[in-house]
């Protein structure tokens, strides 16, 4: 690896649960968790919610409380083991990322966006966890590989792999 | 090529996967005989193929998951509108 | 040396040492290995590609057609490399390419004796007889003497990226019109991008005298670059070359990241293919300076007028010690001022016009150099350099200079060959007797030299009004001084004396293209096609369009009238590897590793791919000899007592919602709203075209909840078709589904002590007894204390068997628990050859038989269709064609003779009829050696298949030269009745 640290990373383990909105329920389920139903990070009371497409979201650490009830409005399932999710920064992030991320990952255009996409021929889901840090899902069976593209793309800054908190 | 996708905005086409031209509506089968067959056989298997503007079915597998109608020159490659194809083959 | 003692663009005190067909030479940075060889007094580089004249350098950039280099050695030698857009490295290696056996005696320079031979059209006319010679004579002889420069024939060593880049204005080029644009769009805030092929960015300004804005025109560049790269929003991108345009706004770009390093540094590519999205594109690329074809217009010391002040200017070199201009343009002048001021001798100023401006006229013949006006150069003479020119100014008599270099202008080429990537043709422009861009893609604008303006004042505001269209704003335009741009057509001398060469790579002559005219190829692109004009690396950019002009006006046409050049990407040379990025080798594709993975290979497991996952294919033990005897033993084993094998790569589709049962009855050709809930199904869904798509167990775990499995192959595909069909076609059904494929890691336990083995994981909570969880039950359980789990009692095998869901996370765990708590049960691990063994002793079609030409009813599963519902596929499966009784159905196989060794791919035939296509009768779709019977068995396709049981057919295999007996059975080998399933 470089001498430097220009991207860090790390391995996010997160609950995730799919609510997909019944048939027509999409306004009145978006209503109640706070969600926009557009290709954003929305939520409330401390959920995060990704827009994967529409009147479907990726909820992020969900509590038992706000998942209940909803049987008329959506349907979950369980994705907390679907998912590896890197988290990614470092001064050099944009940059490294740019070597698979199809997308423009400036400042002023990806902000509260959420972007499924391809990276490296895998699937990944792309949003920002924080100012200037990145959260990318792949598939689990798919970690392997792009932990590979990720050190191949980073490894000119410099990468440094922090454990998880 | 780019596709701006109506929920995921624009996109490049490897994205997406191509399935051929709009068809449709799905026919409603009466007594599954020769008439059926035939409007079947149509429905899957004829197409007019212009050359120029033409309405294809893209699906947006490495996004957003949806089914899209694209309206496209084929002459010069233009896209001229883009829409959820919800519905597109319904009766 | 010819090194000038001061000025230049290079640091001096860097010296650089390099060698050149195995001698040593010193350059210094800020070189080309052009200018660098040139300072050496290398004036001969190499040979031409079919008469194998001696050639040297012509240009200074990347329209070089004569100075191609194999560069570097071993792995990483790169043939026909251009010496002058090769940026010098220390220890940098070169050869010259195509001399046989050195650059000064080349034995195969006979073929310029031979030349009448040797015209367009000559490799079509010769080589027609005798056929048999080709091959042996006449295909080795032509490669040895056309060739040209060899591949390294090894791997290439260095790596390779993609990038991806976006921004609101790209420039392509950063010489007066490309910085202009770049200031105007930069200094407005926009986001820029400047991609410049060259190491330094500037363009023609660093090879020019002039002054703009009172500064040297390198200067005002410096500071220029300096302002863009003090600004935020511009990103700076030298040695990068835009060489595609794409649909959408999509360009692709060329970055040399390691081609200037004698290795690339670490952890660095050696070159990195950027795509690029830009809402609008500024092609600033500049243009080509044209040759004329007069006689020996390819002799070493003939070059560019503009070449000789980008060796001088820029490089501070002397292409020679008394220089000559042959010119139809003030270009000529312009290097003749400048050879001047250097304190080099000018022979002879040759100019095609009548009129030219006095003034360049006066200071020409101050500074001692003879003048000619409506005079032409009609040969050359010397044959390793120039030593004199003859000039003619009545067309008949010439007169002799002596001199040691020529440089030549006959006008210029608008680089814009990006222009026409997608297809829009240039115009042309009688203005500056030039193709000029006509109609561009949506996005793009071109300025400068590359839309036909060939003054520095015109390129600078043109420029500053591309980058202010583009978004940018209106930026004050610099004062040029003391440049002169008037030009007038000038294509060929009329009586040449010697070869007069329109392309110097291909070396095609204006005699070549007299031919191919009296032969009938008056059209541009049979021109092109018959004489090989501009086909070569350099794309005929400096000659190819004199060729036509001499065809058109041999054809008495208008240049309008004949069509323009267009281009395809890449512009300049691409590395295969840098279209593949990291992707190649193990990293071609990404790789999908179950949760069991780790697990697998500590057990021993060999893998193979299915689709982009690994799945264990077997675990083969000490002792045992081969694949087949590992197989055998686990196949076996699971029938004796149990085994356990990793099925998690099957698609898994959560499907839940109130029409959900609705939704399965019309994808499935069998019902599943009939399904109760804790139940499993297995069912098989077809195309709409009536084929069988894929098949699986799909169960009922909730009112409005099922969970469908796919065949790992189909997974994906049968997501994407659900989609369609809920989008597209039902949008009113209220269901909602999700791949759960990566949730859940999931094991079939198969055998007859399966269920002794699961005891010891399952919670006790749970009985699993026959009574309580009989075949084809599905629930959610729990496991090894309390773990989230779903049991499925179905099985693929025959045996007794479950599949066992839990959560990924617990996939490597549960299989370790199982193995340690199980083994007084006999479990062992099993993997897919021998999961395909147990199938196929069953008869269950899998991938060979679901293979996109089968129905339903070929694979015996017709019973299944029901008729009291619409469904996927029901109307055209019912065709006349896929009904037809002789259609090849499933059946199964074993040889007659039983020690005989069946093969996948054979096909049959009825014993004593002919062997061919016609009375084929099927053929064999899988097969496997069957531990259960102790032979071969094996699975097929045949006509009427289930009624010709008992019946001997021949399998033929011409492949494997295999031809014996097989005998027609049932496809249920094992356990017909099913009675191992249930107990």
């Amino acid at each position: 690896m470089g001498s430097g640290s220009g991207v860090r990373a790390r391995l996010s383990a997160r609950a995730i649960v799919a609510v997909l909105a019944r048939k027509g329920q999409e306004e009145v389920l978006a209503a109640r968790l706070g969600l926009l139903d557009a290709p954003k990070r929305s939520g409330r009371d401390g959920v995060t919610a990704l827009g994967i497409g529409p009147g479907r979201w990726l909820l992020l650490d969900p509590s038992a409380d706000q998942l209940a009830g909803l049987t008329d409005l959506a349907s979950l399932s369980d994705q907390s083991d679907g998912y590896a999710v890197f988290e990614v920064w470092g001064p050099s992030v944009r940059a490294a990322l740019a070597k698979g991320v199809p997308l423009d990952l400036h400042p002023a255009v990806f902000t509260d966006s959420v972007a499924v996409t391809v990276i490296a021929h895998i699937g990944a889901i792309v949003w920002q966890s924080a100012a200037d840090r990145f959260a990318i899902a792949v598939f689990r069976s798919y970690a392997g590989s792009f932990w590979h593209w990720l050190c191949a793309s980073a490894a000119e800054f410099g990468l440094t792999v922090e454990e998880q908190p | 090529m780019r596709i701006t996708c109506p929920y995921c905005g624009e996109r490049d086409s490897e994205e997406f996967s191509v399935q051929g031209e709009v068809a449709g509506p799905r026919p409603r089968p009466s007594d599954y005989g020769d008439a059926d067959v035939k409007a079947f056989h149509a429905y899957v298997h004829l197409r007019a193929n212009d050359f120029g503007l033409t309405r294809e079915y893209w699906y947006h597998g490495n996004g957003c998951r949806r089914w899209l109608e694209v309206s496209r020159d084929t002459r010069n490659h233009a896209i001229l509108g883009v829409a959820m194809a919800s519905g597109a083959g319904r009766r | 040396m010819s090194r000038l003692a001061e000025g230049g663009l290079i640091e001096r005190r860097k010296a650089l040492q390099f060698r050149f067909d195995g001698r040593t030479y010193r350059g210094f940075s800020g070189d080309t290995l052009a200018s660098a060889l040139l300072a050496n007094d290398v004036v001969l580089v190499g040979r031409s590609f079919k008469y194998h004249r001696p050639r040297g350098i012509f240009t200074a950039g990347s329209d070089e057609p004569n100075a191609l280099v194999e560069l570097r050695r071993g792995a990483r030698r790169e043939p026909n490399t251009k010496a002058t857009t090769v940026e010098l490295f220390d220890g940098l290696e070169a050869w010259s390419q195509n001399r046989f056996p050195s650059r000064a005696f080349d034995l195969l320079s006979v073929n310029n004796l031979l030349s009448p031979f040797l015209t367009a059209g000559f490799y079509y006319k010769s080589f027609m007889w005798p056929s048999s010679w080709w091959e042996k004579v006449y295909e080795p002889w032509i490669r040895r003497a056309a060739g040209l420069g060899r591949a390294s024939g090894e791997a290439d060593p260095d790596t390779y990226e993609k990038a991806h880049a976006f921004c609101d204005v790209l420039v392509a080029g950063s010489g007066p019109a490309g910085l202009m644009a770049a200031l105007s769009a930069g200094r407005a805030g926009a986001r820029v991008i400047l991609c410049e092929e060259d190491f330094l960015f500037g363009g023609r300004l660093l090879s020019e005298t002039y002054a703009i804005a009172d500064r040297p025109a390198a200067n005002w560049a410096m500071n220029a670059v300096a302002e863009l790269r003090s600004l935020s929003n511009v990103r700076l991108m030298p040695r990068t070359s835009l060489v595609a345009v794409y649909d959408g706004n999509g360009y692709a770009a060329l970055e040399r990241v390691g081609d200037h390093l004698a290795i690339p540094a670490s952890h660095q590519p050696r070159q990195r293919l950027w795509k690029i999205v830009a809402g609008r594109a500024v092609i600033a690329t500049g243009c080509h300076e044209r040759l004329i074809a007069f006689g020996g217009n390819d002799v070493p010391g003939v070059m560019q007028a503009s070449a000789i002040r980008t060796f001088l200017n820029r490089h501070a070199v002397v292409p020679g010690r008394s220089v000559s201009l042959f010119t139809a343009t003030d270009n000529g002048w312009r290097t003749a001022a400048d050879l001047a001021r250097a304190g080099i001798g000018v022979a002879a100023v040759v100019d095609s016009r009548r009129h030219v401006n006095p003034a360049l006229v006066a200071a020409a013949r101050r500074t001692g150099a003879r003048v000619f006006l409506d005079a032409q150069v009609v040969g050359v003479r010397g044959g390793k350099r120039v030593r004199s020119v003859e000039i003619s100014t009545d067309g008949h008599n010439a007169l002799t200079v002596p001199c040691d270099a020529l440089g030549v202008s006959g006008g210029f080429n608008p680089a814009l060959g990006l222009t026409s990537h997608l297809g829009a043709r240039p115009r042309w422009s009688d203005a500056v007797s030039a193709y000029v861009p006509d109609a561009l893609p949506p996005g793009m604008d071109v300025a400068g030299a590359a839309r036909g303006i060939f003054s520095l004042s015109g390129c600078l505001a043109d420029g500053a009004r591309a980058g202010a269209e583009a978004g940018g704003r209106r930026t004050e335009v610099p004062v040029a001084e003391g440049e002169c741009s008037d030009l007038e057509p000038f294509w060929r001398t009329k009586r040449s004396r010697g070869k007069a060469f329109v392309d110097l790579q291909n070396d095609v002559t204006e005699g070549d293209v007299i031919q191919a005219a009296r032969e009938g190829f008056i059209s541009g692109e049979h021109l092109k096609r018959y004489t090989t004009l501009g086909m070569a690396t350099d794309q005929g950019k400096t000659g190819a369009i004199v060729g036509q002009m001499v065809l058109t006006a041999l054809t008495g046409r208008a240049p309008e009238d004949v069509a323009p050049p267009i281009a395809r990407p890449p512009a300049v040379p691409v590395a295969i590897g840098a279209y593949a990025g990291l992707h190649r080798g193990r990293d071609f594709r990404p790789t999908r590793l179950t949760a069991g993975h780790a697990w697998a290979v500590e057990r021993g497991a060999t893998f193979t791919e299915t689709g982009q996952w690994l799945r264990a294919q077997w675990f083969a033990r000490e002792g045992e000899k081969d694949w087949l005897e590992t197989v055998s033993r686990e196949a076996a084993h699971v029938r004796a007592a149990a085994g356990i094998c990793d099925v998690s790569t099957l698609g898994k589709i959560d499907i839940q919602g109130r029409d959900a049962g609705i939704f399965l009855d019309r994808i499935y050709i069998n019902s599943f709203s009939t399904l109760p809930v804790g139940k499993a199904r297995y069912g098989v869904m077809l195309r709409e075209d009536g084929f069988v798509m894929d098949d699986g167990t799909t169960s009922r775990l909730g009112e409005d909840r099922y969970f469908m499995t796919t065949t790992t192959a189909n997974a994906g595909r049968v997501m994407q078709h659900l989609e369609f069909c809920h989008q597209v076609l039902w949008p009113e059904l209220d269901v909602q589904m999700i791949s759960v494929t990566e949730q859940w890691a999931q094991y079939a336990v198969a055998g007859p002590r399966s269920r002794d083995a699961l005891r010891k994981v399952v919670d006790r909570a749970f009985d699993i007894s026959d009574a309580a969880f009989p075949y084809m039950a599905a629930a959610g359980i729990t496991v090894c204390g309390g773990i989230e789990a779903r049991l499925f009692r179905i099985s693929f095998s025959g045996e007794l068997a479950y599949e066992l869901a839990v959560p990924a996370r617990y996939g490597d765990a549960l299989i370790r628990r199982v193995m340690d708590t199980a083994a007084d049960t006999g479990l062992a691990p099993y993997g897919t050859e021998a999961l395909s063994v147990l199938r196929i002793e069953k008869g269950h079609p899998a991938g060979n038989e679901l293979n996109g030409q089968t129905t339903a009813h070929d694979l015996g599963l017709g019973r299944l269709m029901s008729s009291k519902k619409d469904f996927i596929g029901r109307v055209l499966a019912g065709r006349q064609a896929l009904t037809a009784p002789d259609r090849p159905s499933l059946a199964g196989f074993k040889p007659v003779e039983r020690g005989k060794r069946m093969r996948g791919g054979a096909h049959f035939f009825v014993p004593g009829i002919r062997i061919e296509p016609d009375h084929v009768e099927g053929h064999m779709t899988s097969v496997c050696f069957s531990p259960a019977l102790g032979h071969w068995i094996g699975l097929g396709l045949l006509k009427r298949g289930p009624e010709r049981i008992g019946e001997h057919l021949r399998a033929y295999d011409p492949v494997r030269d295999e031809d014996f007996l097989v005998e027609v059975c049932s496809p249920i080998f094992v356990d017909p009745e099913g009675a191992r399933l249930r107990v």
